[in-house]
């Protein structure tokens, strides 16, 4: 949505909140770590399968949640000269 | 994280590196702008919990918590993420907002009046901190009135 300006939307009037977020890094660095992402989310998985107890399966389950999205949104992504 | 609370699943694990870590929040904060909550919360509380000490996504948990109205959940993260950049005036403007919400006016007070002190002196460029400032600034008045 433009304005009756023509220009683009002022993020910080849409959500004041959410504008004030730092920006963060790289999206296009992110598509370069498919590789090293996948091997992580083995490890994590197979150390949540050996995890002593549950706190250690708990946040093993989170990182794993974490990477699979990651992933997920990377296979979704168009490649190249779609 | 203290180290002494690491457990033995943790001495497998590779760190992230800053770059990664911020290429992930990068993404979960698209994620947020476009309203996929749900998908944003996984790559917060995942490096929440893979990256504790990075405190943009403890203000990206503190969002998420906010507009789902857990407010003490909200408090705690951004608390944590005060705890890790004492001196970011992101963070303290949340913690204004979220206090103003719980009618703690009394610390959004105190943090307003950080926030004010940095602008004054010029340490402070970023537009968006300086109108946040300005709008809840004017919601502490309100409630004086």
């Amino acid at each position: 949505m433009s304005g009756t300006t023509g220009g683009p939307p002022d993020s910080f009037s849409l959500s004041p909140l959410l504008a004030l977020l730092p920006d963060g890094g790289n999206l296009y660095r992110l598509e370069t770590l498919v590789s090293s992402l996948y091997a992580r989310q083995e490890t994590v998985e197979a150390l949540r399968q050996e995890a002593p107890d549950r706190e250690s399966e708990r946040r093993c389950a989170i990182e794993a949640a974490m990477l699979r999205q990651i992933l997920e949104w990377l296979a979704d992504k168009p490649g190249e000269g779609e | 994280m203290d180290a002494t609370q690491r457990r033995p699943a943790d001495t497998h694990r590779r760190k992230y590196s800053d770059d990664e870590v911020n290429d992930m929040y990068k993404l979960g904060k698209l994620w947020l702008e476009t309203g996929q909550h749900k998908r944003a919360e996984s790559i917060m509380s995942g490096l929440n919990e893979v990256a504790p000490d990075f405190a943009p996504a403890w203000l990206g948990t503190a969002f998420l918590r906010s507009v789902g109205g857990t407010y003490d959940g909200a408090l705690l993260a951004v608390n944590t993420a005060l705890r890790i950049e004492p001196e970011s005036a992101e963070a303290m403007l949340y913690l204004v907002a979220v206090s103003m919400t719980v009618g703690d006016v009394s610390t959004a007070g105190t943090y307003l009046g950080e926030v004010g002190e940095a602008i004054e002196q010029g340490k402070i460029a970023n537009q968006n901190v300086i109108r946040f400032y300005k709008m809840q600034l004017a919601r502490y008045q309100a409630r004086g009135k």
